[in-house]
């Protein structure tokens, strides 16, 4: 039942000797009494089978199924209501009795605990860290990309356990280490700048115009406008680039309907700026930036930004009318005069002038500019590049960037390899930035580089290093390499000293890299990172794409874990709050009136809503869609597993799905009701259901929804096991607040497995236990949360 | 009492210039076409008329008919040849409706000599807002030579500077156009220009016409707006802010908001169209159509020489558009 508590290469043999409480085991009359009859050898509800367990905790399945029955005896699922049940004498002894044995066992298998855990640094964690080393911009480099998908355990993406190394793998990390080593020696004089401008009608991609002086954009999706050349050829060196246009917006309220132009007019005028390479083809395009242009007024916009070499930009017409330029031409036009034809292709001319459009009159590109010259990621390792370096500039070069790049003191023997190979390139090419490159090649392709090692700690001791100690607090904080402050206090040992412990972590949540934290937690946690992979259909909900809506609603969660973890709030408030963080677009999404913009603020929510919490974000409630309907039990299994931290059995094999019902007529309940035909399956599901079926109020984008389609009416009532009744996404709320503990715990153990980069075994369950009770009483705050967990045992030990 | 003096005069110059009757030169050659003007890229030098082109803006599209009569008709009325009233062969309702509104107008012909253009002008000159209205032909019989044909142009090119020299004092608008395209071929941009004489063609019935209106025109000075000859009357007027004559149908489209500088296409045109008796001829931007079944695509075929290729998607749907407009106009002419 708890999968995160199955532990791999820890060894329990010697337990049974060595735990001696079978004298007067109560385990065995309880289960017989009470348990075997769903399961023993011949059923087995939930996967379950007690028969064999002998009152001792002789090896790892049976100290896990102590622990199960434990935990479902305290949350008193078990026996089920309808069942005989155990007085409450009976049962005070055996949660005595259990907690106890547990508790011996524990201790007896803490010193036996052999999870060396060698992880490697995930796909984010290798960007990140390589744009830390070598202060590279990462937006259009990624030496990543055709690294295969991390492997996810429990869950997390930074766990070891999972991790496969293959073949395929390594040569992707030689390849990217040459990427990295090409971008980052940038040796000799500062790149020759360019400016490249276009007007009027040298400006490729207009529409045909009357007026040649500009350039016009008609509708959305037309071609972009671009520069000739540097649309051939690309920006000719990385760099910092200024763009500049001049634009205007024309008619932006013309003749035309807005329906018919499919195109809001109320708004102003939007011109986007993307960037593609044509070399790395379309995955490369991405938007920069947008400016509102004013109406009738030409105005000059100046957008700054890094381009890598070849990169060529473009200018679009964000908001402008959808669809095409031949529709309006053929369909548009014959509405407003008949000298047109429909259906037929009118000449541009009839309309062009008359409609809404953008007018650009120059643009133009100027660059690189460099705020310092050698590049500081250069510099760094290799400061007041000589002419001609000779080996020992070019040894002390490595020297400097291994120590870094594996995060501690790399010992002159260690580099002697590096060394001579880079001796031997300089000598065979006789250049020596083409050495310098194979240098920092192989220091990125060294497993001192690629895992975080820790090596086996001294007899005894089983506390991390300090600088893998610092290595973790970056991992887990930042996802990347641990900077300059850290590093040095790894060296002078003071991260031992609580104060300075506490320094660190605040300064590193305060640092803009821990955006790594507060977004690829939640991602994960929450399993944001799979919201697109079941999209909803692009004809039935036009708005989830018009609006962005999908990266909005990642944006209000983690908006939400970022305002928890800056101003410490409680955790209860994941749960249960007053407020959310909003755009428009997801407002009106959401009906919640008054708030204009794109930016995301702060939105004080009126005392009926149900959007206060995560089980009113959009996010959550369209990740556990499908895209078209809503899954009931995807929720409820969400539930249980991220904010109850009890997640279900997954389901036999052999159990066939509930058909969707296309035609409408059934609403979910009563389709669901199917399951409780089958005991194998309502074992589980009285559990699940109750849960998903009372979130059937917010739809498969999570809009609010008073009826189903065909005005089939939504019960949202459910009943737990333990006879809890509840009403709606509010009634799971207060059920969640009744049991905070549960969730405390749940929370922790997912930001153990997170930071520890590795499964929880349940000799982590006493340090998690003490980690939500500390918490209690300082206030539960998130960010108190993250300093309980970072100081607590199993975070500084192996 | 200096300042007052100098503010009121101040108020005076803020005053919009619509608000002042403005004063024409209507300039209408007789057979002169853009192969024989180098500011349209023929090799024939009219500097006189390419001044005029640099001060005001040059129409690049504009038609009259393949009969100059027919043309001056419909310039002065403002209506195609099939509204044309044959009794009334002298009357110019153009002047008739300025000087109701009270123009004074002037009406010449010919070759005046100095001294002539001198008596006529001057009058116009004294009154509070007037119009000249000059056909600029040949006196005697048609120059029928190259040499001839040199001479006659550059003659029309020297009387168009007298006629501006004159009156420039009153800063008039002055508008020319010719009545019909060249009767002997001139070139353009380096190539003979076809025979027009009795053929009906675009090129046949595409004339010059150049527009200098000071303080309404701004940039740019070539336009590629569809014009023609009906256009002149609605234009003139407007200018003048004078009434259309009731009981007067009128033709064609006024092109001040194309003087204007206006970008709408629907305060402009989108075809023209020219008659010569039962032959009626229609174009847009890109294509021509004709009673003769001609269908050409003028961008990549001036000269209409091919058949649109079948390959052009576009086309067809241009031309069933141009048939459409142009079968709302009667075939029978007078």
């Amino acid at each position: 039942m708890r999968p995160v508590l199955v532990l791999t290469g820890l060894s329990l043999i010697g337990l049974a000797h060595s735990t001696g409480v079978a004298k007067e085991d109560p385990l065995t009359p309880f289960l017989e009494t009470y348990c075997l009859e769903c399961h023993d050898d011949v059923v087995q509800k939930g996967d379950r089978r007690f028969d064999e367990l002998t009152g001792e905790i002789t090896d790892l399945a049976s100290a896990e199924a102590f622990q199960e029955i434990l935990d479902q005896l305290n949350l008193a699922e078990m026996p089920p209501e309808d069942e005989k049940q155990p007085s409450v004498e009976e049962l005070q002894h055996l949660v005595a009795w259990l907690t106890d044995s547990l508790a011996v066992a524990r201790e007896a298998a803490r010193g036996q605990a052999d999870n060396v855990v060698l992880r490697r640094l995930n796909r984010t964690e290798y960007r990140n860290t390589i744009r830390d080393l070598f202060s590279l911009p990462m937006d259009d480099f990624d030496p990543t990309a055709t690294f295969p998908p991390d492997d996810v355990t429990d869950g997390f993406d930074t766990v070891g356990e999972g991790q496969v190394t293959s073949d395929y793998l390594m040569r992707n990390y030689l390849e990217a280490a040459r990427l990295v080593a090409d971008k980052a020696v940038r040796p000799g004089p500062e790149p020759k700048k360019i400016h490249d401008r276009a007007e009027g009608e040298e400006i490729i991609g207009s529409h045909e115009s009357l007026r040649p002086d500009i350039a016009r954009l008609t509708i959305k999706m037309r071609q972009p406008l671009e520069i000739a050349r540097i649309h051939k050829a690309g920006v000719p060196a990385d760099g910092e680039y200024v763009i500049r246009f001049k634009a205007s917006a024309y008619n932006r309220k013309s003749r035309y309907a807005d329906e018919h132009l499919r195109y809001n007019s109320d708004e102003p005028m939007r011109l986007a700026i993307s960037i593609d390479s044509r070399e790395q083809g379309p995955l490369s395009h991405r938007i920069i930036g947008e400016y509102d242009i004013p109406d009738e007024e030409p105005t000059v916009f100046e957008h700054r930004v890094w381009l890598d070499e070849g990169f060529r930009f473009r200018l679009h017409w964000a908001n402008g009318p959808h669809g095409s330029f031949k529709r309006i031409m053929r369909k548009v036009l014959p509405k407003y005069t008949d000298d047109a034809i429909y259906p037929y292709r009118n000449p541009p001319e009839m309309y062009l002038g008359s409609g809404p459009e953008l007018h650009v009159y120059w643009m133009e590109i100027e660059g690189p500019f460099f705020d310092e010259w050698p590049p500081p990621g250069f510099s760094r390792y290799f400061p007041d590049p000589p002419e001609k370096p000779d080996t020992a500039y070019l040894n002390e070069s490595i020297t400097r960037l291994a120590t870094s790049a594996f995060r501690r003191p790399a010992s002159q023997e260690e580099l002697a390899p590096y060394f001579g190979l880079v001796e031997r390139h300089f000598k065979e090419t006789g250049d020596p930035w083409h050495a310098a490159k194979i240098g920092i090649r192989a220091v990125l392709a060294s497993p001192s580089f690629l895992y975080l090692g820790e090596d086996a700690p001294p007899e005894g001791d089983d506390r991390i290093n300090a600088y893998q100690f610092a290595s973790r607090l970056a991992f887990f904080l930042w996802s990347s390499t641990p900077d300059n402050i850290l590093l040095s206090a790894a060296h002078r040992g003071t991260l031992s000293d609580p104060t300075v412990l506490r320094e660190q972590i605040d300064r590193m949540l305060n640092d803009p890299r821990s955006r790594a934290f507060s977004e690829n937690f939640p991602d994960q946690w929450l399993h944001l990172n799979q919201l697109g992979e079941m999209p909803p259909d692009p004809e039935q909900n036009p708005a989830y794409y018009e609006n962005n809506l999908e990266a909005a609603m990642k944006e209000e969660t983690y908006q939400l874990f970022r305002h928890l973890l800056d101003h410490n709030g409680p955790i209860q408030e994941f749960v249960k709050s007053d407020y959310t963080f909003l755009n428009e677009a997801l407002a009106d999404h959401y009906g919640i009136p008054g708030v204009n913009g794109d930016t995301f603020q702060r939105v004080a929510l009126p005392a009926e809503s149900r959007r206060g919490g995560l089980l009113g974000h959009g996010s959550v409630l369209t990740v556990t869609s499908n895209g078209v309907e809503t899954q009931p039990v995807v929720r409820g299994v969400w539930i249980m597993e991220n904010l109850l931290g009890t997640p279900p059995t997954p389901p036999p094999p052999d159990v066939e799905p509930i058909e969707p019902d296309t035609r409408g007529v059934s609403t979910m309940r009563e389709l669901m009701e199917k399951h409780r035909n089958n005991p194998t399956c309502f074992e589980c599901h009285r559990k699940i259901d109750p849960l998903g079926l009372a979130m059937e109020n917010f739809d498969h984008i999570g809009a609010w929804r008073d009826r189903y389609a065909k005005k089939l009416p939504i019960d949202a009532s459910g009943e737990m096991p333990d006879g809890t009744t509840f009403e709606g996404a509010e009634g799971i709320r207060d059920y969640l607040l009744n049991r905070p503990d549960q969730f405390a715990h749940c929370l922790t153990e997912k930001l153990m497995v997170y930071g520890l980069g590795r499964r929880l075994s349940f000799t982590d369950q006493d340090d998690i236990d003490q980690i939500v009770s500390t918490l209690k009483q300082q206030g539960g705050g998130l960010r108190d949360l993250v300093h309980l967990v970072i100081q607590s045992e199993p975070f500084q030990s192996k | 009492m200096i300042r007052l003096f100098l503010s009121l005069l101040f108020c005076w110059a803020l005053l919009p210039a619509a608000q002042a009757a403005p004063n024409f030169v209507i300039l209408v050659g007789d057979g002169i076409g853009r192969d024989w003007m180098s500011c349209y890229s023929s090799s024939h030098q009219t500097p006189n008329l390419d001044a005029l082109a640099s001060e005001g803006i040059q129409f690049t599209v504009a038609w009259g008919s393949p009969d100059g009569a027919s043309t001056v008709k419909t310039l002065t009325t403002g209506q195609y040849p099939h509204r044309h009233d044959s009794s009334s062969n002298a009357e110019n309702r153009l002047l008739e409706s300025l000087r109701a509104s009270g123009y004074v107008t002037a009406s010449l012909y010919g070759e005046p000599d100095g001294t002539e253009l001198e008596a006529a002008i001057q009058p116009l000159l004294k009154s509070d807002r007037f119009c000249l209205y000059y056909e600029l032909s040949h006196s005697g019989n048609a120059p029928t030579s190259i040499e001839g044909y040199t001479e006659y142009v550059t003659s029309i090119d020297q009387r168009v500077g007298q006629v501006l020299e004159m009156t420039e004092a009153a800063a008039p608008i002055v508008i020319f156009t010719s009545n019909s395209a060249s009767r002997i071929s001139g070139n353009m941009n380096g190539e003979t220009y076809p025979e027009s004489s009795g053929v009906n063609a675009n090129w046949s019935v595409h004339v010059p016409l150049i527009v200098k209106a000071p303080e309404i025109i701004p940039e740019p000075r070539s336009r590629r707006d569809l014009i023609d000859a009906s256009d002149l009357f609605p234009t003139v007027l407007e200018l003048a802010d004078v009434p259309v004559p009731d009981n007067h149908p009128v033709d064609g489209k006024s092109f001040v908001p194309v003087l204007r500088g206006s970008d709408d296409p629907f305060e402009k045109r989108n075809w023209i169209y020219a008659q010569s008796g039962n032959f009626r001829m229609m174009r847009d931007w890109h294509h021509y159509i004709d009673d003769g079944g001609a269908f050409h695509d003028l961008d990549k075929d001036p000269f209409q020489r091919e058949e649109v290729s079948v390959q052009d998607k576009q086309a067809p749907h241009r031309r069933e558009r141009l048939q459409m407009i142009l079968d709302r106009f009667p075939k029978a002419g007078n």
